[in-house]
Order: C-alpha cells, then sequence, then structure tokens
C-alpha cells in the first residue's frame, strides 16, 4: 500500500489547480484536484502528483519524524 | 531515499512484441518495523497517518488485527460500520479516478468542484457512525445518525448517476449483456463511456488479457503461519500462494457478475472487462452501503461488553481495499507490538512473474508510443495509484 508525505505549501498558481510544495530539500508541482481551500503556508500530504488532503503542521512534523525514525526521510 | 518508492517496470521488446518483462519494486515494505516497541493505541494512531491514501482500509485492517491480538473483537456492530466506512472509501477512490483519470485519457474536462468535494465524503460517515472517539480504536463506540449516514449514499449514488453513469447506479449494476452495455455506451457521453466506447471502437477491449486467477478465500491460520516463516519479508514482496501468483482486484470481486462473464466472451480479461469491473464495483456500493445501514438499525444496541484487554497474542485483519485484499498482522507481547506486517494488494498484482507482467507482456509492440499508451491504460486499470516508472528497453 501507499504512503503519503507531508510537505508544506510554498506556492499556488493562479488558477489554484498546482501547487508547489517543500518536500526535504526539494521542490515538487503538485495537483490540487482532491483537495478544496489549500493556501501557501498550509501542509498536504502528497502522493504521486497529487495533495490528498490538508493536514495540522504538528501532524505533519510527526510523521515526517516517523519516516526519519524509518531510516527514509525524504 | 525516495519514501514512496515506486515499481520499476522494464518491457523489453523485440520486433513486434514484448519479450520480456521485468518489476522491481522499491516500496518501503519494511516501514513497519518501526511499529515494534510501540502500544497498540500508539500503533492505531500512526497507520492512518503513515499510510494515508488509503487510510480508511489500513486503519480497519490494524483495528482488526489488533483487536484479535488482544482478546477484543466482539463488537460485530462496530466492525460493520467500519466496512461502511471502507466502502465510503473505495466509492470516493473510484469516483476521484474515474472523473480525473478517464477524463484525461478522453480529454474532457475535469470537474474540479465535484472532485474536490467528495474529500468531505469519509469524515461526514465517520461522524455519523461513531462518537468523537472514532472509530478503528480497540473499543470504538458506535453512534449512528441513520439519516446523517443516508446523505452521504444518497451523495455517492448522485455523483455516480450524474457524472459516471447518466442513469441511477443501481440500474446500471443490472446490466447483465454486453448488448446493453453497448447501446449504453452509444447514448451515453459522460467520460467514463467516452473511454469505453473508443476502446470498443478501436479494438482494444481485448489487450493485456492475462486471464485472472483470483487470490482465495484465505484460511487466517495459515497466513499468519506463513507470515511468521524466517522468510516473510520476500513473501510479503513478492506474495504466492501455494506457489501460484494470484490477483486481487476490483475485476476478481467482481468476477461473478452476469455482464463480465458475458464480456469475458468477447475480451476476456482484458482492459474492457477490467475498467467495467470498476464501474460496476462503484455501482454496488449506495445499495451496498443501505442494506448495511439498515442491518445497523435492524439491531439498535450501541455498546458490547468486551471484557479485559490481553495483553499478548497475535491476530490478523483482513480488509477488501479500493485496491484489492489488504491484511495486517499485529503480535503483541506484554501489551507492545513486538511484530507488525501488512501484504498489500500491490505486491500480489505486481509479483515480477504475476498478473501484471502477464498482461504486459501479451500487448502488441508495433509501435512505442501506442505499446506505452496501452500500458499505461492497463497499469492504471489494475491500480490508478501505485507509482511507477515504465521504460520501453
Amino acid at each position: 500500500m501507499c504512503l503519503a508525505i507531508p510537505a508544506k505549501v510554498v506556492a499556488i498558481d493562479e488558477q489554484g489547480e498546482n501547487a508547489t510544495v517543500v518536500l526535504g530539500e526539494v521542490r515538487k508541482e503538485v495537483s490540487l484536484a482532491l483537495v478544496d481551500d489549500v493556501s501557501v503556508d498550509d501542509f498536504v500530504l502528497i502522493h504521486v502528483g497529487y495533495a490528498l488532503n490538508k493536514v495540522s503542521e504538528e501532524e505533519a512534523e510527526k510523521t515526517l519524524r516517523l519516516f526519519a525514525q524509518a531510516g527514509v526521510a525524504p | 531515499m525516495n519514501v514512496e518508492g515506486e515499481i520499476l517496470i522494464e518491457l523489453y521488446r523485440s520486433r513486434r512484441r514484448v519479450e520480456k518483462v521485468t518489476i522491481r519494486s522499491s516500496r518501503p515494505l519494511q516501514l513497519t518495523t518501526l511499529f515494534e516497541g510501540k502500544s497498540v493505541n500508539e500503533l492505531l494512531r500512526v497507520v492512518p497517518m503513515l499510510y494515508s491514501v488509503c487510510a480508511t482500509a489500513q486503519a480497519s485492517a490494524a483495528a482488526q488485527a489488533c483487536r484479535r491480538a488482544t482478546g477484543l473483537d466482539g463488537d460485530v456492530r462496530a466492525e460493520l460500520a467500519e466496512k461502511m466506512l471502507v466502502d465510503v472509501e473505495t466509492a470516493r477512490e473510484h469516483l476521484w479516478r474515474l472523473l480525473i483519470d478517464w477524463s484525461n485519457y478522453v480529454e474532457e474536462p475535469v470537474d474540479r468542484p465535484l472532485v474536490s468535494s467528495l474529500s468531505t465524503l469519509l469524515p461526514a460517515a465517520k461522524s455519523a457512525c461513531f462518537d468523537e472517539g472514532g472509530p478503528f480504536t480497540l473499543r470504538p463506540a458506535l453512534s449512528l445518525d441513520g439519516e446523517g449516514f443516508e446523505s452521504v449514499i444518497e451523495r455517492i449514488s448522485k455523483t455516480a448517476a450524474e457524472a459516471v453513469f447518466s442513469m441511477p447506479a443501481d440500474e446500471w449494476h443490472a446490466f447483465d449483456k454486453v448488448e446493453t452495455l453497448d447501446r449504453w455506451l452509444d447514448q451515453t457521453s459522460t467520460a467514463s463511456a467516452m473511454l469505453l466506447r473508443r476502446i470498443r471502437d478501436r479494438r482494444t477491449g481485448g489487450l493485456a488479457d492475462a486471464g485472472s486467477n483470483p487470490l482465495p478465500s484465505i484460511d487466517h491460520q495459515a497466513l499468519g503461519k506463513r507470515l511468521g516463516d524466517v522468510d516473510a519479508e520476500q513473501f510479503i514482496a513478492a506474495p504466492d500462494w501455494m506457489g501460484a501468483q494470484l490477483e486481487t482486484t476490483s475485476l476478481t470481486r467482481m468476477v461473478s457478475h452476469p455482464l463480465l462473464q458475458d464480456l469475458s466472451r468477447r475480451y476476456g480479461f482484458g482492459l474492457m472487462t477490467r475498467m467495467v469491473a470498476r464501474l460496476l464495483e462503484l455501482a454496488a456500493i449506495p445499495g451496498r452501503l443501505s442494506r448495511r445501514l439498515e442491518g445497523l438499525r435492524d439491531d439498535p444496541v450501541d455498546s458490547v461488553s468486551l471484557g479485559a484487554e490481553r495483553d499478548e497474542g497475535e491476530g490478523l485483519g483482513e480488509v477488501e481495499a479500493a485496491r484489492g485484499r489488504l491484511f495486517h498482522r499485529a503480535v503483541v507481547e506484554k501489551g507492545k507490538i513486538a511484530k507488525y506486517q501488512i501484504l498489500a494488494p500491490t505486491e500480489w498484482n505486481f509479483h515480477p512473474r504475476g498478473m501484471v507482467a502477464k498482461g504486459l507482456l501479451s500487448l502488441p509492440a508495433v509501435d512505442i508510443s501506442l505499446l506505452k499508451e496501452y500500458a499505461d491504460l492497463f497499469i492504471n486499470t489494475v491500480d490508478p495509484c501505485v507509482g511507477y516508472r515504465l521504460e520501453v528497453v
């Protein structure tokens, strides 16, 4: 089964269709088709090019810590 | 390292055919070792955070496994309500992929407000079934709001009827002949109908036919024993059962439906039959949810006394997730997780010698771009959210 990774939204295009997220040192473009009401500085869970849902910063940090414990940090 | 991992699929082409297919996975299947030493409650909190793509199915399998391991698996009504939540997740997943991926294939605009509105289905369904402690805990507290859940069913039904079937889902589910499907394809202008019509008219509906070898019902004791073997890691990465590579998808769940039986006579278990299986599964969900809701209403006892929690034991959870059957195994010692394993449908379906490999091997390879197009569509039909990279060598 598939993992989704928390990432911070740093930019959203004019149409509100795609966002730039930061994942560790990497920037990625993701689609916002599956989520409503996302703003810059929100955290979203991303999977194969889509933001799946919003999460709080606290949840995002906890999840990233878990990945880091498992040695698979982004 | 890429956290999500991916499946690398290489198609070796020789003249006009695919000569060899290799499938290699870098999916982080051993992430579950992270749970060892955690309390059961902590595990149940963390699983849906990590595996958030099908979080409801994952949380359900985890809760079942942990309840069985700790002797708290007696609340049949709560487990039925949790199955309803998994059904809602499956409906949402199917709708998302039909409304996005299938629209993209036929270059139709995606209805973005409709797609994003589906993200509210599961929160609404959860709050209509459970109190604020939520589902998927060791002792979930059912608190049924029947009308609230009916409105969730109604939303699924209405979306499927308007955006996919152009008719009520239960009427579409009653189709039992290829001719009926053909008439629907000719008369309907949704993206789903357009894509299937294109596949029929281009005579590509029989492509990627690798037959179907469904994963049967598996005895939990036997599977628990297999997962306890020293080579369990290899088994989880490339599972077989009694030496056979098996499939677990919408097709294997719906294969006895009369329409699929009839379609298989024209198309085998190629693209058309597989794609229609997903539509049939979506069409079946509102009716199944209504029957399950009636079952809960007919027996309005909201609490079950489960007794004391054991601090040692082993349990297996089994859930039909959107992409196929999912198993979790928990071994609890002294109240902590001593061993935790997840056996996911992706690993059955993308086994190096499994159904996807065989289907890809059967594709025509005269034209590389067409080969890639067919391969992508076939993989999407089996599992629309798996991260993969396809290379033609």
